[in-house]
């Protein structure tokens, strides 16, 4: 028995007076850490937003928002194909892939899923400045390395070779959920269409939808010669070089926006999500440390007695100070480790359901929650140890 | 004349007080609970304190054990003065040297019996392994083998203050300071910690002060003091201060 065995026994003694103590910590930890991993998922999907989405200039009909893009509603503004042949005719430099999409959420065997119409590259060879090569104009050119700073190679798709217009490919999860298999039908708007490939999954919003070819798409839903979004593949060189104003000068009546721009929202977000949780490391800072002070100052209160049997012991103030800093940092532990626990447990159910992304527990974090924990229950036990350690040793002395 | 910074110093003396006062200060005016107070406590020695109730006696056992300090006069224990001894070192002194046995047993309630005994042999720097068998034998001692590994609740309170004897006898102090150790205790009870208390100081030559109520227990005492109005009323010869010392 020694006076860290004191604590450990003191600890037991009294276990729901600590954990009580604990609790604000333990949730605070939590909020953070559940904050922190799903920003950091919500990073990565960012980044891989970028990369999936291959082009990085995206032109969109004039007062659409980027939220209009995403969510693709069915009467969602379009915008005439023609501009494809006029960005072509405009011969602008550094403007290497053209992909013209029409993107619409609608009713698909029983499923509300979103559709893209694309032209497949046979198509487009035939057009010989177009190069496209990709489902979304993926990269492969001279410039594309510069221009993808995002670009991870691993998730570049295979191009889409050849897609009747009869027939459709669906992404990994739609296929889920529509219970097809390559070869089978999917019904949209009353057409059956073949399922041409069921996409491998690539852990993108692709996973969620079905492509037909652009045609087919532009006649089950009486867009003819509209399209909802023309991808461009720029030169990085190029669009620092004031391609945007080019462009924009020959689509007037359009809005350009860089892939940027894009998932700005979402990196603003995740800015503004990172900013709270700093702000809640404060919160966590002086709640916690004054919810375990005040655990402390009533456990001091209760043990005046002992302590002052301690002293009577010869325990020296310095002793005092250990045995009660001593229990605040295992308090502390114990309560960072619980708060990283619940913080990625929620993170991971909660972040799920909000973001739709899947959110990994972040290990990392763990060493900076017990860090928070320990250093608030050592700040909030401060004051309480050094009264504590004021405590007289005669205290006893007079009782009777 | 003597110069006044040096420690008194009789002969075998353990302890030794010259001129010691202690006035508390209070919203009522001062308080004198001890005045001129001069005392030999010599080495091994049984000295059992008696004295009306508010006489001091609780205050001279404070000021023995370095528990507070004297507000005039000076304290020794051997060749040392307690009066310029920092805080930290009093209580050094208190771990390595001291026991203590209160009425009230003090014993820290979630801890066994041993756990207690063991606790005070940790701070008096008593080695890791050394430490379970000290306290199991002085456990022994005071005849609480079958009840080490009980909490003080569980325990009556004549054992209780067995257990309390053992801790303040397992670190082999030079001194025990008792403040009527059986004054919770009936009649029978109280003997056998007597009996336990007068048995350590024979056979491990531990000085020990006894405050105490009872004459019975008084008597148990080689050595008497007894106060009166925070004075020395009547002390053993013993106990008396040289002359030379005490000018
Ligand atoms: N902290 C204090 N402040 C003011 N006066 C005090 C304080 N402690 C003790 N006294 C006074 O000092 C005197 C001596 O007290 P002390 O406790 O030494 O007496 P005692 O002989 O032990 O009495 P008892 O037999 O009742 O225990 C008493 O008059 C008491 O009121
Ligand atoms: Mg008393």
């Amino acid at each position: 028995m020694n006076l860290l065995g004191l604590v450990r026994r003191e600890l037991s003694h009294r276990k729901g007076q600590a954990v009580s103590g604990l609790l604000a910590i333990v949730l605070g930890v939590a909020v953070i850490v559940a904050l922190r991993s799903v920003t950091r998922v919500s990073e990565i999907a960012v980044a891989t937003k970028l990369d999936n989405l291959g082009a990085n200039i995206l032109v969109l009909p004039q007062g659409t928002s980027v939220d209009d893009y995403r969510s693709a509603d069915i009467d969602a503004p379009t915008l005439p194909e023609a501009y494809v042949e006029r960005i072509v005719a405009s011969t602008l430099p550094g403007v290497d892939n053209l992909s013209p999409k029409l993107t619409r959420r609608m009713e698909v065997g029983g499923q509300k899923l979103v559709v893209t119409g694309i032209l497949p590259s046979n198509e487009l060879a035939s057009k010989p400045v177009w190069q496209l090569d990709g489902l979304s104009g993926g990269a492969g050119h001279t410039c594309s390395k510069d221009a993808g700073a995002y670009v991870n190679p691993r998730l570049k798709r295979k191009a889409v070779g050849s897609l009747a217009e009869t027939a459709c490919l669906v992404g990994a999860a739609a296929a889920a959920r529509l219970k097809v298999e390559k070869g089978g039908v999917v019904d949209l708007l009353g057409t059956p269409l073949k399922v041409e490939a069921v996409l491998p999954e690539t852990g993108t919003v692709d996973d969620d939808r079905v492509f037909v070819h652009l045609r087919a798409m532009q006649r089950l839903t009486s867009t003819k010669g509209q399209v909802s979004s023309i991808e461009i593949m720029g030169c990085c060189n190029a669009i620092t070089d004031g391609l945007l104003g080019k462009l924009r000068n020959v689509l007037p009546d359009t809005k350009i926006t860089t892939v940027q721009q894009i998932v700005a929202t979402q990196i603003e977000t995740n800015a503004l999500v990172k900013k709270v949780s700093f702000a809640f490391l404060w919160v966590v800072l002086v709640v916690g440390g004054l919810s375990i002070g005040n655990s402390i100052w009533a456990n001091v209160n209760q043990r005046r007695r002992e302590l002052g049997i301690l002293r009577l012991l010869g325990t020296p103030r310095g002793g005092i100070y250990g045995l009660l800093l001593g229990k605040a940092a295992i308090l502390g532990v114990l309560g960072g480790f619980l708060g990283w626990v619940t913080g990625t447990i929620a993170g991971s159910t909660l972040g799920a359901d909000i973001t739709g992304l899947e959110v990994r527990p972040v290990a990392s974090l763990l060493g900076t929650s017990l860090l928070v924990a320990v250093g608030t229950a050592l700040l909030g036990a401060f004051l309480p140890a050094h009264l504590a350690s004021r405590i007289e040793p005669q205290a006893d002395l007079g009782e009777t | 004349m003597a110069a006044p910074s040096t420690a008194p110093r009789a002969e075998g003396a353990l302890m030794t007080l010259e001129g010691v006062g202690k006035q508390y200060t209070h919203a009522d005016g001062p308080v004198d609970a001890l005045a001129g107070v001069d005392l030999v406590l010599p080495e091994g020695a049984f000295v059992t304190v008696t004295g009306p109730s508010g006489s001091g006696k609780s205050t001279l056992l404070s000021l023995l054990g370095g528990l507070t300090r004297p507000t005039s006069g000076r304290i020794a224990f051997r060749d040392r003065s307690l009066d310029t001894l920092p805080e930290a070192d009093l209580a050094l002194h208190r771990r390595l040297r001291l026991g203590f046995v209160m009425q009230s047993f003090c014993l820290i309630p979630y801890l066994t019996a041993v756990e207690n005994v063991e606790l005070a042999l940790a701070l008096a720097a008593v080695d890791r392994k050394a430490r379970r068998e000290k306290a199991l034998a002085l456990l022994g001692q005071v005849d609480l083998s079958a009840r080490a590994n009980h909490l003080p609740r569980e325990l009556s309170m004549g054992q209780q203050q067995r257990v309390a004897l053992a801790r303040a006898f397992a670190k082999e102090p030079l001194l025990v300071l008792a403040d009527e150790p059986t004054g919770n205790l009936d009649p029978r009870l109280a003997r056998d910690i007597l009996d336990l208390l007068e048995r350590m100081n024979r056979e491990r030559q531990t000085a020990v002060v006894m405050v105490t109520h009872s004459p019975e227990a008084a008597a148990r005492g080689t050595l008497r003091v007894a106060l009166e109005g925070g004075r020395v009323a009547d002390a053993s010869p013993a106990l008396r201060l040289p002359a030379f010392a005490a000018r």
